[in-house]
């Protein structure tokens, strides 16, 4: 059945909303805590809090103009963020009205839920092995969407014959002063605990213009409150290692905050530390400074305080800006990385 | 404290040469640093010990994630002599070693270098293909052998450039000892494009480093039989050496070490401890354990006496199978692992 491009996306988000939405299925909870191995709780904050069930009119226009149109598109899932298929699906509908879904081999419980629960849109899945995946015959003007690490990513590229957008590895890093990390502690902790840092909206690097005291001392207090409702997940053995080394590598350097279920490392100079609900925190001067310092392409976001979000704008014209504490619910205006994308006023 | 430094380093120069008590040194250092290198006064605060009361065993040893975060050493930087480099990567900052004076690298250098030269009775032709750089350990070390056990002819080629050297080994006549790391191993093998370059008997080639940063990655014990069967040599001739920017002292894999048949096993220097570590708690595990490698290096004077690594080991007294990195976690999609950002 053929839809207009707008239909598609609202029908799947309708689809959604009844399947993680308010009076969803505990065992769906459950399973999905299992197959990500967050806690419980923070798989439903997440649902609460990031999940795009609500787009205002002018997202799904900003997403529309976006899109381009395709015969076909076949979207590559990875196994980072439970909840992203949902946008990683709707702006591949908005681009065709033939959309194959391959979910991640290790978490495809969200993405089949949502297929099955949106038959309307006659999505197809793929559970095919990445290697079948070059083989898979696509229409022409067709393209493929692939989300995940690089080693994926590089494989997908070597496929020629379709329109190809690869969304790689990324992180999320904040810019601000002392009082704006005070004022958004408890937000920025959730942003931070949601999904235990798996996906790259997730804050990594706090830059403060200024000291850093109090925003450490905030912080650790906001991410502590947030780690009594929201348990870190279980660690694998390399990650508990990793955490160990830096911190000692932060005592060492200069401090380092633990939690039961965070970790604060307080540096003299911007780094990035393991995953696991471990944020670093380091002092820069200006916002010019802390802009010259993120010029790395591994970023995908920016949490930034008001008062500096035209300058950062300005300076990451492709990345994600939200304010500080809503880096984990971008609108529903594309996909969640945007550096793959020229900026909606070069189109 | 430079005067102190001083006797210190004085004191492991000796231990060096002619041998001593490595838990007295240890200890000594241990207490040395924690009283002119605030860091690891903190670190020893955070982790509530104190090398005045507490043994060193006990102490924490410093990550070489530090090395790239902030300056390890007990004096200022205006007294620095050398300053070596750890490995470039894409983003990261690279990680730096000071050194006030390089007199006791040069000690633990030459003599932990012995077993290498052991079979060569008079100065050797040697050929590092190594780039000759002014910010390398590795290449400082390199320089130290060329000038003192190398002949005439010994000399230095970049690993970009491969000609000379297989020019160089071609002609040869009288027995050399080749230098090299483990990528410029491989991709003087993929120059010859399968062809062998037999080197004159009692020929001997050095294998050290790893592919941090490169494309291609051959599993050690592949490369060892790659070098044994380009060269024509036997195994026994293929040694390795390990050394890290971070510390001072070597660890040398030779015939004399009982190397198996698909892993190098080193042996530590006399002036060197290696510890297997649990990752979960970076405790010290028994003898025979697999865990994460703390090095304990004396020749550390005005740095770490003790460094913590990734690098997965099991220790057998003084015999160390390096294993590598440990295995990371699982990649969770687009999560950034450090690695990848920092190499």
């Amino acid at each position: 059945m053929r839809m207009p491009p707008r239909l598609r996306v609202e029908t799947l988000i309708v689809a959604a909303r009844r399947t993680f939405g308010p009076g969803r299925d505990e065992a769906l909870i459950q399973a999905l805590a299992a197959e990500s191995g967050l806690h419980p709780s923070n798989v439903e904050r997440a649902l609460d809090r990031a999940l795009e069930l609500s787009p205002t009119e002018a997202q799904l226009e900003a997403m529309l103009a976006r899109a381009p149109q395709r015969t076909a598109v076949m979207v590559i899932l990875a196994a980072n963020v439970f909840l992203a298929p949902l946008r990683a699906i709707a702006w591949a509908l908005a681009q065709s009205d033939r959309v194959i879904v391959r979910p991640s081999r290790r978490a495809p419980t969200f993405a089949r839920a949502l297929v099955a629960a949106a038959p309307a849109l006659e999505l197809e899945l793929a559970e095919v092995d990445p290697d079948a995946i070059a083989e898979l015959a696509l229409p022409e003007g067709a393209a493929i969407h692939a989300y995940g690490t690089q080693r994926t990513l590089d494989a997908i590229a070597a496929r020629a014959g379709v329109a190809l957008e690869l969304h790689g590895p990324g992180f999320g890093a904040m810019i601000g002063g002392p009082e704006d990390y005070v004022a958004a502690a408890t937000e920025i902790a959730e942003d931070i605990a949601l999904f235990d840092q798996a996906g790259c909206l997730s804050p990594r690097l706090a830059l403060v213009i200024g000291e850093t005291g109090p925003a450490v001392d905030a912080l650790h207090r906001a991410l502590t409150s947030v780690g009594d409702e929201i348990p870190r997940r279980t660690l694998e053995p390399a990650e508990t290692a990793a955490l160990l080394q830096s911190r000692d590598a932060a005592s060492f350097a200069g401090r380092a905050l633990e939690g039961s279920e965070h970790l604060i490392l307080e540096l003299p100079r911007a780094t990035l530390a393991p995953a696991g609900r471990v944020l670093v925190i380091a002092s820069v001067a200006s916002v010019e400074e802390a802009i010259a310092r993120l010029q790395i392409a591994e970023l995908a976001t920016i949490g930034v305080a008001g008062r500096y979000e035209a300058r950062v704008r300005a300076a990451f014209p492709r990345l994600r800006v939200s304010a500080l504490g809503e880096m984990q619910r971008p609108p529903l205006d594309g996909p969640v990385d945007l550096r793959v994308l020229p900026p909606l006023t070069e189109r | 404290m430079i005067a102190e430094a001083d006797a210190l380093h004085a004191r492991v120069r000796g231990l060096i040469a002619h041998g001593g008590d490595f838990d007295v040194l240890a200890r000594d250092l241990a207490r040395f640093q924690h009283a002119h290198i605030p860091g690891y006064a903190r670190l020893c605060a955070a982790r509530g010990v104190d090398p005045a009361h507490d043994p060193p065993r006990a102490l924490p040893a410093v990550p070489t994630e530090a090395f790239r975060i902030t300056r390890v050493a007990s004096y200022p930087a205006s007294l620095d002599a050398a300053v070596f480099l750890t490995s470039g990567t894409t983003a990261g900052a690279r990680g730096s070693h000071p050194m006030r004076t390089l007199a006791t690298y040069h000690a633990a250098a030459m003599r932990g270098a012995e077993p290498l030269f052991a079979p060569f009775s008079a100065r050797v032709r040697m050929l590092a293909i190594a780039p000759d750089a002014p910010d390398s350990s590795l290449s400082q070390m390199l320089r130290w052998f060329l000038a003192e056990r190398g002949d005439e002819g010994s000399r230095f080629v970049s690993p970009d450039d491969l000609g000379p050297a297989i020019e160089l080994l071609s002609d040869t006549r009288a027995p050399v000892l080749l230098l090299a790391t483990a990528f410029a191993y491989v991709h003087l093998v993929d120059s010859l494009q399968g062809r062998a370059l037999a080197l004159p008997r009692g020929s001997r080639a050095m294998q050290t480093g790893g592919f941090k940063g490169r494309t291609r990655e051959v599993p050690a014990d592949v490369l060892r039989q790659m070098i044994g069967a380009t060269f024509e040599l036997p195994r026994t001739e293929v040694v390795g050496e390990y050394g890290m920017t971070e510390l001072t002292s070597q660890l040398w894999a030779t015939p004399e070490t009982g190397s198996t048949e698909d892993a190098w096993i080193y042996r530590a220097p006399p002036w060197m401890r290696v510890v297997a570590c649990d990752p979960q708690t970076l405790a010290p595990l028994p003898d025979g354990a697999r865990g994460i490698a703390r090095f304990e290096d004396l020749g550390n004077v005005e740095s770490a006496w003790a460094i913590q690594t990734a690098d997965e080991v099991v220790v057998r007294g003084d015999r160390v199978e390096i294993l590598g990195r440990l295995p990371g976690a699982t990649p969770r999609g687009c999560s950034l692992a450090i690695e990848e950002l920092l190499g």
